[in-house]
This record gives C-alpha cells, structure tokens and sequence, in this order.
C-alpha cells in the first residue's frame, strides 16, 4: 500500500487482492464513512510503463465528511482481471461496465459485465493506446432475424432501388448494423 | 433505529408541499387559471405586439451582436493584398484542421511570405474562433455577421483566398483593441 | 394462451401476487421515441403495463470525447467540452477550465471568477427550464413547453451577446475567457430576467396546482436515499431525497461562498420533489447573478501568465515579447506539468467532475469526464423496477438525461 497526495486530492495505491476489504472498510468505517463511489475509471500508461500497465482508479466521496479519497489498483498487461466492487457500491455497475468497454478490464464478480457504450461486434478496447486514433472497425454482418426482407417489409422496394438492403438490426444492444453487402457510396464525388 | 449520517448545510432548505384543497381537487381552478393564463397572452398578442416573441422573419430579422461569429474573412492591407504573412497559427490552432495555407515567398524585404493559397473548409469548421484568437496580425476575422451559405456540392463549401478577400476590408495600421470583437466595433467605423 | 406458456415466463411467487395471468412481453422503447429524447434505447420486460425489468442501452451518440482529448491539446478541449452537455456548455467549459487549473495550480482573477459564476449560472438556469420543458411537453402540457422556451431562447440569445454562439460557446480559456462580459450585459441581462420571472410565473399559474399534472408526478419515481447514495446520484435527483448536498456549497469553487443563497431539498424524492426544486433553483440562479453583477470587481479576466494564456492582442501587435510567447503558445501547446487531478462542480444535474492526467506534454494523457446524469439513468431500472410504464416518462423526463453528456 503506497499513499501520495496531488494538489490536494489524495491517493492509495491498493493491492489487487485487497481492493474489495480496502473498499468495504472505505465504506463502514464511520470515521471514513465513504459511502458514494463516485467515479470508475482507468489509465493506460502503454508509453511509459514498466511494471504495471493499467491503473484502474476509484474516486470516492463521503457525504457526510465531505472528504475524498482516490484508490488505485495496478495492473499487469496480461493478467487484467480486478474483483469487482459493485457489491460494495451500486453505482459501480455502470462504471465498471464502461471501464471494461473502453480498457478491457474485466472485473470479476460483476453481475452484468457487458459493452455499455459501444456495440457488442466492437473489436478491441478504444482507450486503450495502442488502439489507434482513426482504427477504423470491421462493418458488422445483418443479423438474420428470421423475417425475410420481402415485399411485405416496409421500404423494401425503395431501400432495393438504392441498392441498399436495410435490415432492422436486433443485435442484442440494437445497435443500428451497417449492411456488409453494399459499400457506402458518397453522393457528392470530389472532382 | 440508528439515523443513517447525512451531510447538513445551512444553506439547505426544505420546501414543505401543500396538500390540495377540495376545491383543487375538483380539477376546475386550475383549468380556469390555465385558461386565463393562455387567453392574457392571446389577447395581448393581437392588441400590442410588445410581448411577442416571434418575428416575421424574412422581413423582420433578428440583429446579430457584435461577437457573432460567423463566415471567415481575410483583412487586406492598404494595396489590396492580404494581411496574412502565413504564419500557420490559424491553422495550428484550428481544432478541425480545416484551414490549408500553402506560403510563397515574397519579394520585398519586409514581409517574407504570403498565402499562396488559403482556404478554409466550412463544413469542417465548427466555428469556434480559436483561429481569430491566434492571427498575430489580425489578418483573418469571423466578423463578417452572415452566415456560411449552403451549397449544392463539397466543393463549393471550401472557400479559397479571393473569396475570403472579398469579404474582408482594409484594417487601420495600427491594429488596437483587445479581442476580435472589440476589434471589430472599433473597425465598423473605418468599413 | 395456456397456462403453460405463463409458467415459463412467471416465477410461482410472481403469479400468486398478481393473481392475474399474463404474459411477459418485450419491448423496445426508443431509441428515437419521443420521450426517449438525447437517444436511449429502454428493453422493457413489461408484465402487463408493469415494469418487470428495465435495460437503459446509451451510447447512440457516442463520439469518443475521451480519446478525442488525448489527441488534443488542453485548449482544443473546449469546443468538445461544449458538446458534452448541450443544454448548459458553459458549466462543462467552466468544469474543464478549473479542473486544467487545479492541475496547473494557477490562481484566475477575481472579475474571471465572478464571470465564470454568473454564465454557470445562467446556463444552469437554460438548463432547468429545458428540463421543466420537456417534462411538461411529455405530459401534455404544451403551452408550458413553450414558454419554458422561450425563455430559453432569451437565453442563448444573451449568450449569443457573451460569446458569439448561441450553443457551441468555446468561451472560457485556460486561465480565463476569451474575452470579457459584453457592456451590455448588465441591461441585457434585466430584461431577459423581466421575461423570465413573468414566464415563470405563468408557468406556476399553469400546472403549479394542477391536479392531471401533479398526479402524474406526484408519488412516481421514487428512490429511497440510501439506495441513491450508493449509485452516486447527485443534485437535484439527491436533493430531492432530502440529502443537503450541492458541490456549490460543499466544496465552494469560484465565489459560490461570498453568495446569499439556499439550497431547496425535497422530502420525498418523487418526481414532483425533482420538479419543483428545478424551479426553486432557477430562482436561486436569478439572484446569484444579480448578485455577482453587483459585486463584481473591475480588472482583468485572463491571468497575467504569457505561458498559459495567449497575451492581450495589443502586446502581440506591437511588442516582440508579446509575440514569441503568443507563437509558443499556439505552436507547443500548453505545457501541463504531469500529475493528475479530479476536479468537481456542480452541473446543472449533479456533480460534473472530470479527472485529467497528464504527463508533462502538450496533450493530456487522459481525460475522463463524469457526467452526472450517468450516474442517475444506472438508477433507472432500480427505480422502475415494478412501476407501471406510464411512469417512465416523468421519471425519465425529470432525471434530465443528456445524450451528448451520457454517451459522450
Ligand atoms: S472557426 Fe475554429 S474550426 Fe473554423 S477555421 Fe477557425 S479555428 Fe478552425
Ligand atoms: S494566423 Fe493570421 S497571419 Fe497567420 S496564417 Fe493564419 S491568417 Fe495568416
């Protein structure tokens, strides 16, 4: 366990193991009384890392105290697995769930531990650095979703004019799909 | 039971909700008071037009401030050409990079370069002013109060040096003022 | 339908307290619904027109503000930042501005803090009556819906006066603002005000004690306190609960402290404690900015540190000093020292924080925004968990969430 303070935020560094008895202590410890996580997130130190690639970061603040505290967990490149806390805090369901979304940490114990923000055929963890600024993502397949795309669905006879078969995504986070058959064609082609 | 802690401030203060009387109950107060509410503005609107809020736009048009930031311009010097030494400030600053500057040298001693070519793209420009915030020689300006016109291809929202010239003005040598649009009012005169 | 498709959806326990067979149904609610307004998709499992489960599913309009950021220096920043709450980008400009300073450690001007509070406080004042708004439109009452508008739009017009744009403002600086407060301001200012205060008051006269209004509201959307807590829900959502908590008076940045203000709690925590607070505080806002035009100091706005901000345009036309400092700016960037901090204020629906690393170059390393309505749409299944879905749209409505700032 290792504490420095930054421009008056405060922070410990926690052990992996130790993280859920750490935040449970945070919590009922009433002179602590830390009872509102109130961010998750992480960072990546690809560029200058040595021993540790990942920090996954818990802010809290007590209500009561009005105090904050900041907790980090390092982690290994391989080996990204930290126990949840959202037994300890609801309001990490949400944000573990975006912390694993955007860094692929994945946190053992979650209930739900699904993309929050991106769609679930994302390939890759976009905040992480080695996840280029302009990575460009395969186009997802139609989902097939056992209606034939027939003259009884709606557009049907316009979308095929266009040469565009648009299906109804019902992928399981509905995202809208871009159809993989027909490349994007801009209307306006620079001369 | 133990009282959970909570935070207490002096500033807070609780609003007591008042139960509704029968009368309320009954629903007709306040249809009458919403109707007397609606009718007061009706009424006021066809006898004095000094509560209405819309205008009949194409005759009547709202006056923009004197900030607006609206369609780039390039500011001239005394002999027409373009104040701009090309020093690529704008387009550094430009969060969009839509400005491209290629320089030329040029003759005389004084002032070595100048725009060979300077065009902004306004569909990429997001009007944010940070390029008029970092022109050294008050050379380019968001000042010129219309909006950017639509067009029917790309092409044609990319505007290049002469159309931004012939938007612009001569400014006076000494170029005063603190900000772009104090700038401006101080300028209006000289137009 | 026979009872044996019933039984594989119900558990026993569920059907013996119904008492009524039905079957579970899914549906897909929004993501353009019109009361799923910022783009959500809601997968109810419905029972009836009994909520049994509730799946918010964000990120329609996610653009990757964060990743965009880091590819950024701090001032490009900005007109993201603008991007993230649509409905009040000043707080988001101020939140971002402060949270750079902290990292830099540097002190603003006083007549900048007195600015900085009197715009957070006018966007905070757009922001409350969208939401009021919104929630009036979806229960029917439109001429609320109009008013609240345009009061609204009095408003951008005042910031359109402040910084030339009425929604993308990019006006705070690092260090400062673009510019100062506009000379008319101050009478601009009365009779955006004078409209308002009469808006207001239609607006009360309309629904404040309207019995189809206050039934909607009334009782629905209830959260209890500890539960609230423990998801990280602030502002008026909290305050509604009756927790005495707002970022403005816990941790007072800018001059929240010098300020005669109060701050309206709820004691139920229903929509209709959510509502009326939004109109307690537009009113505490009308009076914070009439106080700090009063008290407001002459004297600068932007620091007098050529290193972080740009310098006045003057010294940059006719002083060489000026001018190298004004080019190193712009062409390195602003140089952070490394650290990194988390720095909070008070958004129009909660605590806004953003959390910045740096380290040491001219673009953050990271940059990580909480939004304060996230914290409140994860509460949602929890709050509607066994409601009836006619609830979900004032309880939605007066949770206010934004897409921009949600999905960021
Ligand atoms: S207004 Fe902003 S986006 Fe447009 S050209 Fe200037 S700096 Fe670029
Ligand atoms: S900053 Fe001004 S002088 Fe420099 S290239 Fe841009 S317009 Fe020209």
């Amino acid at each position: 366990m290792q504490a420095y303070a930054h421009r008056g935020d405060e922070c410990v560094v926690v052990a992996r193991d130790q993280l859920v008895a750490v935040a449970t202590h945070c919590r009922d410890e009433p002179s602590m009384h830390f009872d509102m996580v109130v961010d998750i997130t992480a960072i990546d130190h690809l560029e200058t890392f040595d021993e540790f690639r990942f920090e996954v970061v818990y802010h809290l603040y007590s209500l009561p105290h009005k105090h904050r505290l900041r907790i980090k967990v390092r982690l290994d490149e391989d080996d990204v697995h930290v126990p949840s806390v959202s037994g300890v805090w609801k309001g990490a369901l949400w944000t573990e769930r975006e912390t694993y979304d955007m860094f692929g940490i994945l946190f053992d114990g979650h209930p739900d531990l699904r993309r929050l923000l991106l769609y679930p055929e994302f390939e890759g963890h976009p905040l992480r650095k080695d996840y280029g600024f302009a990575d460009i993502q395969p186009l997802v397949p139609l989902t097939d979703i056992g209606v034939p795309m027939s003259l009884g669905t709606p557009f049907a006879g316009t979308n095929r004019e266009r040469g565009i078969a648009v299906g109804e995504g019902t992928s399981a986070a509905g995202k809208a799909l871009i159809p993989q058959t027909t490349a994007f064609k801009p209307d306006v082609v620079y001369k | 039971m133990k009282q959970p802690l909570r935070p207490k401030s002096e500033r807070a203060k609780p609003f007591e909700r008042r139960e509704m009387t029968f009368a309320e109950k009954l629903f007709y107060p306040a249809i009458w008071e919403g109707l007397k509410v609606t009718t007061k503005h009706l009424v006021e609107n066809i006898f004095g037009r000094k509560h209405t809020v819309t205008l009949e736009y194409p005759e009547v048009q709202r006056p923009y401030p004197e900030r607006f930031r609206g369609q780039h311009r390039l500011m001239q010097r005394d002999d027409g050409s373009p104040r701009c030494v090309a020093c690529m400030c704008c387009s550094t600053a430009c969060p969009s990079n839509c400005i491209t500057i290629v320089a030329g040298e040029r003759p005389e001693e004084t002032i070595e370069k100048f725009p060979m070519r300077f065009e902004i793209d306004l569909l990429k420009c997001i009007y944010c002013g940070m390029c008029v915030e970092a022109c050294p020689c008050d050379a380019i300006r968001m000042d010129s109060g219309v909006h950017p016109k639509p067009t029917y291809n790309r092409q044609a929202a990319i505007i290049d040096k002469e159309g931004l010239l012939a938007a612009g003005a001569k400014t006076i040598a000494t170029q005063g003022g603190t900000f772009g649009s104090r700038v401006a009012g101080h300028l209006k005169k000289h137009i | 339908m026979s009872t044996e498709t019933v039984r594989e959806y119900l558990t026993e326990e569920e059907e013996d307290r119904i008492g009524l067979h039905t079957q579970e149904m899914i549906l897909n609610m929004g993501p353009s619904h019109p009361a799923t307004h910022g783009t959500v998709k809601f997968t109810l499992r419905l029972e009836g027109e009994t909520i049994r489960d509730l799946d918010p599913d964000i990120g329609y309009l996610h653009r990757g503000f964060e990743k965009m950021c880091e590819n950024a220096t701090y001032t490009h920043a900005f007109p993201y930042t603008d991007r993230l709450n649509y409905c009040s980008p000043f707080i988001n400009n101020v939140g971002y501005a402060l949270a750079v300073e902290k990292l830099l450690g540097i002190e603003i001007t006083e007549r900048c803090k007195y600015v900085r509070t009197i715009i957070s406080e006018l966007h905070r004042i757009s922001d409350h009556l969208t939401c009021l708004a919104a929630t009036s439109l979806e229960l029917g009452a439109f001429t609320v819906f109009l008013y609240g508008v345009q009061s609204r739009e009095e408003i951008y017009v005042l910031t359109e006066e402040i910084c030339g744009a009425r929604l993308t403002v990019s006006y705070v600086r690092i260090g400062g603002l673009t510019d100062d407060l506009p000379e008319s301001f101050a009478d601009h200012w009365k009779l955006v005000k004078r409209r308002l205060d009469k808006n207001l008051y239609d607006i009360d006269k309309l629904i404040g004690r309207n019995r189809i209004f206050i039934d909607r509201m009334q009782n629905t959307g209830i959260l209890d306190t500890e539960t609230a807590i423990s998801y990280g829900c602030t502002g008026p959502f909290l305050r509604a609960c009756g927790v005495e908590y707002d970022v403005r008076d816990a941790a007072p940045y800018l001059v929240y402290d010098r300020l005669d203000w109060t701050m309206p709690t709820g004691t139920r925590g229903d929509n209709w404690d959510r509502f009326l607070i939004r109109l307690a505080e537009i009113e505490q806002s009308i009076s914070m900015i009439d106080q700090c035009i009063e008290q407001m100091p002459e004297g600068p706005v932007r620091i007098d540190d050529w290193r972080v901000v740009l310098p006045p345009k003057d010294e940059v036309y006719n002083s060489i000093e000026a001018m190298m400092a004004h080019f190193k700016l712009i062409m390195e960037g602003l140089k952070v020292p490394p650290g990194e901090v988390y720095s909070y204020t008070e958004g129009a629906n909660g605590e806004l924080g953003f959390f910045i690393v740096s380290d040491g170059s001219g673009k953050p390393s990271r940059v990580h925004v909480r939004p304060p309505c996230y914290h409140l749409v994860a509460a949602l299944p929890e709050i509607m968990r066994g409601k009836l879905i006619q609830d979900l749209v004032p309880t939605f409505d007066t949770i206010n969430m934004i897409g921009g700032e949600i999905d960021r």
